[in-house]
């Protein structure tokens, strides 16, 4: 195929390495294919001084693997240079089959059987990987025995390459192969955990838990023993204070915590159960993957998600658990830490894909809920956020209800108001962005009639009969194209020297000198403005920024009473630990 | 950690582009589904009275109205639309009206039919109501509603500064067609008119 023959060389390639939960991989070995000269190289890498890559790794060659953050990694943990060029075969049969059933999941072995190829090879041999994961060091019959294996799935690799390569947009396909390079460095940065306070936590978690019960159950008298949340006594206790429930269709007491949050909502003396019951939720700690340098590695788990984004793990990755744990954020001594999101950037995203002028000006004016209010002619043109606070917040619900794909009934108990007044403002919306409306209109025809949604660098949604739903669909180009502009955030920050420590999910977290703050800052919003003028077509979106200095931590003021709480509580439970002295990013 | 910038910008030697040789931009593929995919369809058009909540507009332009004999059978809540040669031989069941393109602010339009004075020149406060707010639809959002007890519409113009209404692109005889699709006497022998003499 032409676009592969400019390569001078394409080399498919696999390593095999070992793996701790939170800590990087030490490469154990290498195989790779020259797919034109037919060239083998073998490589045993455990224990050998700084070996040279057997390949090129310049703009000339081109680099073929699957999942390819894990084979960057090793090129990081050998102080290899990382190719230029990079196709994933991962990332190109999620996106050939995205939105789509399949027969044996995205493994090789799922796309090597989705294409009717033989599997033979690709197979994880449970006697391998425990031999391999053992460690070293390995006789010379072992050696051996892992280098086959590894073959064996470097040979299955080209069988799918071979098929694929008529399939693949390979421009694009190697944008996304970037984007992996990037994930592999974020991933080896990892996040900074304190582990100190992770492990008070977690060695103090069931006294942790009673007291916490305890504490709150006084009033109620709900849970049995110290742990175990009983629905006959909160039913008895429903009854006798005259509080309607609503129930499953079983029949059975709802207890799930939308039931909660609903009923909190008109009888606010359930919420601090609510609380509770939430945090109890939550304290799922020991889940969560930290390396021995103390800092918090997960998968990342790039080009998951149906619209391309990132899906970690959420018991392992700090980002996934309750949002009061990341308090446990902390930058190391003489580092800071920089939390970077793009602001209202559905909006900025929808206005500008759809060419909404009206939208576009709300997005640039700085504060698109108060400028929307302005052009409904809802608020006077010299409104203010204090001279008009609540019209901008009802405007500002009614925006993040479209987003939602809300319809009147939900704005209503958003907003507090009837669904006739919550209709009134849904109009609204659809009268002052027409033209978004229209354009919102045809994404759902054009997928419906062509079976297809696409972003603008190529991440493809197949859309199967009966089993997308519109809203899904008409948010797509929103919350695609947003991870579009993530990776191309990345991408740039990473090239740039920033680390990177995390993207999550419209934003990033870079970690920096104390001594370098303003230029790091600085540079990682010029990465972000340029990706959304990438994906925008020259429309750039404004990001905000948060930072946090050692000793301090990362924390929003919202979740610092919950975090002082639980640490108040680990202090007495430990025996009067200053809590204070933790500190709290102002 | 080091990774070296990853170029698109080169070109080989031919001048052709490698894969490794776009610039971003030109990797970016346009998003604005300007073509829509599909066409709305009209398939149904009422001929009625604009509902008395609903807010309307009636198309100005003279080519999207038209004088015609219409035949309502109550029973049904059908309006049939009578031609001129069979119109004149049963002027008794059939009356003389407006059709008007009206439109509401959901954007779903309809045929409004007002009936003219009689060949008398007899009117009634129901039809110049009707009629009245026909013309004021035509450049306000309007709505109107029966007063049983002053035996006439009572109009009310919307207070706000509502938006245009957005028109249909098809010509007013599409309109009708699709309106009176069915509905059409176009002879004496039409079952509707048989079944009016008692014949069926």
């Amino acid at each position: 195929m032409k676009d592969f023959d400019t390569f001078s060389e394409i080399w498919v390639a696999d390593f095999e390495f070992t793996v701790t939960l939170g800590n990087n991989p030490t490469p154990v070995c290498l195989t790779a294919l020259e797919i034109k000269s037919g060239r083998w190289e073998l490589l045993w890498l455990d224990g050998q001084a700084n070996p040279p890559p057997p390949y090129p790794t310049g703009k000339d060659s081109l680099f073929v693997c699957y999942f390819a953050s894990a084979e960057i990694s090793c090129h990081l943990a050998l102080n290899w240079p990382v190719p230029e060029n990079v196709l994933d075969l991962y990332t190109e049969f999620r996106n050939l089959t995205n939105g789509l059933p399949l027969v044996a999941g995205n493994g090789l072995i799922g796309a090597l059987a989705h294409f009717g190829l033989d599997t033979m090879g690709a197979a994880e041999k449970t006697d391998m990987r425990n031999l391999i994961m053992r460690g070293g060091p390995w006789n010379e019959d072992e050696r051996s025995a892992i280098l086959q294996y590894c073959k064996s799935d470097v040979e299955a690799l080209y069988r799918l390459l071979t098929h694929m390569e008529t399939l693949i947009d390979l421009p694009r396909a190697l944008l996304r192969g970037r984007y992996m390079k990037a994930v592999a460095a974020i991933e080896r940065n990892g996040v900074p955990i304190d582990v100190k306070s992770l492990n008070s936590i977690t060695s103090n978690l069931p006294e942790l838990k009673e007291r916490l019960i305890s504490e709150v159950d006084a009033s109620y008298g709900v849970f049995q023993g110290s742990t175990v949340f009983r629905a006959e006594n909160w039913m008895r206790l429903l009854a006798i204070n005259d509080i309607p429930w609503p129930h499953l269709p079983s029949g059975r007491i709802d207890l799930s915590d939308n039931a909660f949050k609903e009923m909190s909502d008109i009888y606010p003396d359930i919420k601090p159960m609510r609380e509770l019951r939430q945090l109890l939720g939550k304290l799922r700690l020991n889940c969560l993957s930290i390396g021995k340098d103390g800092r918090n590695r997960s998968l990342l788990r790039p080009f998951s998600s149906r619209t391309g984004r990132n899906q970690p793990s959420n018991s392992r990755f700090i980002f996934g658990p309750a949002t009061w744990l990341r308090g446990l954020i902390r930058p190391p001594p003489g580092a800071g830490l920089a939390y970077l999101d793009w602001s209202q950037q559905e909006f900025g995203i929808a206005a500008a894909l759809s060419g909404d002028k009206a939208m576009m000006e709300a997005y640039s004016s700085g504060d698109p809920y108060l400028a929307f209010a302005k052009q409904a002619g809802a608020v006077p043109e010299d409104a203010t956020k204090q001279t008009h606070s609540a019209e901008r917040a009802r405007f500002k619900a009614c925006v993040l209800a479209v987003q939602y794909g809300m319809g009147p009934e939900s704005l209503a108990k958003k907003i507090g108001q009837t669904p006739a007044h919550a209709r009134i403002l849904l109009q609204l919306h659809r009268q002052t962005y027409k033209r978004f409306w229209q354009w919102s209109d045809n994404v759902l025809d054009f997928a419906m009639t062509r079976g297809y949604l696409q972003t603008v660098f190529g991440w493809t949604l197949r859309i199967t009969r009966g089993k997308t739903n519109p809203r899904t669909l008409r948010n797509f180009p929103m919350q695609a194209n947003g991870a579009e502009m993530l990776r191309l955030a990345c991408c740039f920050a990473v090239e740039r020297g920033i680390k990177v420590i995390a993207p999550v999910h419209d934003a990033i977290l870079i970690e920096y000198p104390s001594k370098d703050k303003d230029r790091a800052i600085e540079s990682a919003f010029q990465a972000m403005r340029e990706a959304s003028e990438y994906v925008l077509n020259g429309f750039p979106l404004r990001s905000d920024v948060n930072t946090v200095e050692h000793p301090n931590r990362f924390i929003s003021p919202e979740d610092a009473g919950t975090w002082y709480k639980i640490m108040e509580i680990v202090g007495e439970i430990k025996g009067g630990a200053n809590t204070r002295s933790l500190g709290l990013r102002g | 950690m080091n990774i070296p910038n990853y170029s698109y910008s080169q070109q080989t030697a031919d001048g052709e582009k490698g894969p490794g040789d776009y610039t971003i931009e030109q990797l970016r593929m346009a998003q604005d589904f300007s073509l829509p995919a599909v066409k709305k369809v009209l398939a149904t058009i009422p001929v009625q009275k604009p509902d008395r909540q609903v807010f309307f507009r009636v198309c100005p332009e003279e080519s999207y109205r038209i004088q015609a004999a219409t035949l309502d059978i109550r029973a049904n809540r059908e309006t049939y639309i009578v031609l001129p040669e069979v119109a004149e031989e049963i002027q008794d069941v059939i009356r003389i009206q407006t059709l008007y393109l009206g439109v509401t602010r959901q954007e779903d339009i309809f045929i409004f039919p007002v009936t003219l004075p009689g060949v008398d020149g007899k009117d009634n406060p129901w039809n110049e109501s009707s009629r009245e707010a026909a013309e004021r639809a035509m450049t306000k959002w309007v709505r109107m509603s029966a007063d049983m007890a002053a035996g006439c519409y009572k109009i009310y113009e919307a207070l706000g500064e509502l938006p245009e209404p957005v028109w249909p692109d098809h010509t007013f005889q599409q309109i009708l067609n699709v309106a009176f699709k069915n509905r059409v006497i176009d002879s004496l022998e039409h079952p509707v008119l048989q079944q009016l003499r008692g014949e069926l």
